[in-house]
């Protein structure tokens, strides 16, 4: 390797010849080729060539956007990401996509059994879940309406034995004590759903994307119900459509890779027809299924449209005038289908997005219950709890 | 810029080679010059101001050195300006935030300046020392030619994080070098090399490396495989860097010094460090220690001038104590090898001396690699096996996902794979294996830049 010899080896003349198609390809691919504005598989918007402007040059920001624009228009992108995948995968790799380069870390995703991605679950290392907690419990002692406070757990807690071999993950029942322990207000109740959504009862969460899935969502509307003082509609009150065989959802987006399987995403049908309105912002739209996202990657943004600030789901067929307050994270979007057969209104809010005082809005609307539906991991990853403040 | 961007790669690379090839050869290094001040402007363009000024004062310093050459006094003065302009450069960029922070650390209440390190400053400061003494020493005329100097300087291929080409072993190359064929398509492959060195092991052992560090309490195992992913994960980082600078350096006709040679093939300390980043090695032998005195001087200065150069050697790597600490553990056990240890070390077998070297290595990257010096003490705690426990489940999970990937790079970093290469080189079979290796690994490289735009090479932050 040391010795440089005078003389020209075929072989280097080769690879020469390699690196220079093929850098000279990828240059007159971005030069000319077809550009791209969104990345469906990653879920984020490409970088276009960048304009050429003094100011841009100066602060370096003009090279950072070309950099960017080489890798996000690169010929063949996809393909070579999954190559990488492929890579990782035959080098032993279990898991993809992590970060531990900062606090607190990114997980990435497990690679597990039977076509599953998982997410990694880390402890905590920040008190962001401590304070949406105590956030909650102002909520529900200054409201002090009936509450019902139901964190999902994530797919890893209830598949363990999908995960791969010595695989390490938090245990989100540590959360779940530390929830019973501190919302125990009389109005408040916290619905378990750790056993319900186990695997020995069926797959319930999807294999490509972090959410639960339709059935999943089935099961935690079949207790929260029971909670609520309802009778659950069976199984067979329903139609679970399937709308689509190809599915490849947000987990996906960080093992990117030529194997892996779609899911199948079903849409639930009560099977009387309802009177169903989603309003927001003033808009009213009929159905809470809007399915020209079953075209987009994004399929489970099918339920709802996805996340929006605050929107109201009035049920016309369903006149006990009783109103609801949702607070929630999209888990609840899948939910909410199968919840609106009980309420008149189910107003819905993601706090993430809402800027609004949230006490007011319980007075004006002449709110009588309210409940929380947040996957276990949001609670620990966002902090909401400054939206739930007094004052 | 960074050479493991597809924007290099792509855009950067063949653009200055084909206007290099085009322009007659009085225009050669005008060109390369250029188009290395558009490199080291690509990430902070305000910097290549700084690298434009050193380089004005440099050469300057080294036309009056020329010119004063008979008049010792006078030529003394102006190497000595070279020295302190570039050691001031150095030390106001790289070590006011230490400094200041130290000071607080003793109960001042200064301010912590931020200052944006200039890339590769560290090491373009020390060729222009390089300059201003071998000009001095009479070994090399002073470059006449502004270009010519700039273009030592600043040249692209280098400036980065090295190898630090001394200005007496660049002088006929900058005046007067050949570009070959045979040089150009062996940079190419040599470039290849070290960006599969970087893209396909280096970042997928930083990952190891960094989730044990991200432990509070690492088990033994896992604190062994957190110490050994680093121990590779340094090593193809950097060779890997050095592989695309010669690389580079050979497709513009340039022959780069080395800067590894099988390090962890070592079988004592010293010898270590005669194979381990070889130019900077050099660099303080010839213009530290040499100057001190060397070898030639009674003990007890032997041994204050050994501890100066290593622990100079150790703060140059970065600011912060841990460095320093790091580099007084190395000055320390070469002045145990130079004092007793070589002796005793020659009468053990030889595969001992190999471990105890490639520990002592290994064990010198924790003061390197762990900032937190109370972190690295858990984890030498852990590696002996006190107050950690053997394994837990993490352990093993770490040693069958990245096990694999730590065997390549042993085998990868000693000389066995190379010399079998070397023996294969002329079996037709085998050169056509060897091309369609390199189409995979590029592939695989190129899907690993996408996955991972952003992955600096570690010297490129001292």
């Amino acid at each position: 390797m040391h010795k440089r010899s005078s003389q020209c080896r075929p072989e280097n003349v080769a690879v020469t010849v390699l690196l220079f198609v093929f850098a000279v390809a990828g240059a007159f691919y971005l030069l000319l080729g077809p550009k791209s504005d969104f990345s469906e598989n990653e879920n984020r918007v490409l970088e276009q060539a960048p304009a050429l402007e003094t100011s841009a040059l100066l602060d370096g920001s003009y090279t950072d956007s070309l950099e960017a624009f080489v890798n996000d228009q690169f010929p063949l992108r996809t393909q070579f990401l999954s190559l990488n995948t492929s890579f990782q995968i035959v080098s032993g790799r279990k898991d993809l996509g992590s970060n531990y380069s900062i606090t607190p870390a990114e997980g990435g995703v497990y690679l597990g059994k039977n076509d599953h991605v998982y997410e990694v679950l880390l402890p905590n290392t920040t008190d962001t879940f401590k304070k949406n907690i105590q956030g909650l419990k102002t909520f529900s002692q200054e409201t002090g309406l009936p509450f019902w406070v139901m964190p999902v757990p994530s797919g890893s807690q209830e598949q363990q034995e999908n995960l791969p071999l010595f695989a390490q993950n938090h245990d989100q029942r540590e959360e779940l004590k530390y929830i019973r322990d501190t919302i125990t207000d009389k109005n408040a109740t916290v619905v378990d759903l750790f056993d319900t959504l186990g695997s020995w009862n069926g797959d319930f969460y999807y294999k490509t994307d972090h959410h639960w899935n339709t059935f999943g969502a089935y099961e935690g509307y079949k207790v929260l119900a029971e909670k609520m003082g309802f009778t659950p509609y069976g199984k067979d009150k329903f139609t679970f459509r399937l709308a689509s065989r190809s599915f490849y959802g947000t987990l996906y987006s960080k093992a990117i890779n030529f194997f892996q399987k779609p899911d199948d995403l079903y849409l639930p049908e009560y099977t009387e027809p309802q009177d169903i309105v989603q309003v927001i912002g003033g808009e009213e739209r009929e159905g809470l299924y809007w399915e020209e996202y079953l075209d987009k990657k994004d399929k489970y943004s099918t339920f709802m449209g996805g996340n929006h600030s605050v929107e109201v789901v009035k049920n016309k067929n369903q006149n006990n005038g009783r109103k609801l307050l949702l607070l929630k994270d999209s888990y609840a979007n899948s939910l909410v289908p199968f919840l609106c057969l009980h309420y008149s209104e189910i107003h819905v809010i993601d706090l993430r997005y809402y800027s609004q005082n949230i006490y007011e809005y319980v007075e004006e609307n002449g709110i009588t219950e309210a409940a929380a539906v947040y996957s276990m991991k949001q609670l620990c990853d966002v902090d909401i709890s400054n939206k739930l403040a007094v004052g | 810029m960074s050479f493991n961007s597809l924007a290099f790669l792509c855009l950067f690379l063949p653009i200055s080679l084909l206007a290099y090839y085009i322009v007659p050869r009085k225009a050669k290094n005008f060109c390369l010059f250029m188009f290395s001040l558009v490199f080291y402007a690509w990430g902070v363009p305000a910097h290549v101001l700084i690298l434009l000024g050193t380089i004005v004062v440099d050469y300057i310093c080294g036309l009056l050195i020329s010119h004063f050459s008979d008049a010792k006094g006078k030529a003394r003065l102006f190497a000595a300006l070279n020295i302190v302009v570039n050691v001031g450069l150095l030390g106001y960029f790289k070590y006011t935030g230490m400094i200041v922070t130290t000071l607080n650390g003793f109960g001042a209440d200064l301010p912590v300046p931020e200052i944006a390190l200039p890339l590769g400053i560290s090491f373009y400061t020390f060729q222009s020392i390089s300059y201003a003494v071998d000009v001095y020493r009479k070994q090399v005329p002073a470059m006449r030619n502004f270009i010519d100097f700039g273009t030592y300087i600043s040249c692209f291929a280098n400036i980065v994080s090295g190898p630090i080409a001394r200005y007496s072993l660049m002088y006929e190359q900058i005046k007067n070098r050949q570009e070959t064929t045979a040089k150009f398509t062996a940079g190419c492959r040599r470039f290849l090399m070290g960006l599969f060195k970087k893209m396909l092991i280096a970042n997928t052992l930083l990952e190891l490396s960094q989730r044990v560090q991200y432990m509070e309490a690492p088990s033994t195992l896992s604190a062994w495989l957190g110490v050994l992913a680093f121990t590779f994960y340094i090593y193809f980082d950097f060779s890997g860097y050095t592989d695309m600078a010669i690389g580079v350096g050979g497709m513009f006709g340039f022959e780069l010094p080395e800067n590894f040679e099988f390090p962890y093939a070592s079988r004592s300390f010293s010898e270590f460090w005669r194979r381990w980043h070889v130019t900077l090695g050099r660099w303080f032998r010839d213009y530290v220690y040499i100057p001190l005195g060397g070898n030639r001087v009674k003990k007890p200065r032997l041994i204050m001038n050994l501890a100066v150069v290593w622990v100079l050697t150790g703060v140059w790597h970065g600011a912060s104590w841990n460095f320093a600490l790091w580099g007084a553990y190395c000055g320390l056990l070469i002045i145990c090898e130079k004092l007793f240890l070589q002796k005793l070390l020659e009468k053990i077998p030889v595969f001992f001396r190999w471990l105890y070297t490639f520990l002592a290595a290994a064990m010198g990257w924790v003061f390197f690699s762990y900032t937190d010096l109370s972190k690295a003490g858990t984890l030498f705690a852990a590696l002996i096996g006190i107050t950690a426990p053997g394994a837990d489940a993490s352990g093993p999970y770490l040693l069958i996902t990245f096990g694999p990937m730590l065997v390549v790079a042993a085998l990868c970093s000693s000389p066995l794979v190379a010399e079998m290469a070397h023996r294969l080189k002329d079996v037709a079979v085998w050169k056509v294996l060897w091309v369609v290796g390199y189409v995979v690994l590029l592939a695989l490289s190129v899907g690993a830049m996408l996955n991972n735009a952003y992955t600096p090479f570690l010297y490129a932050n001292f």
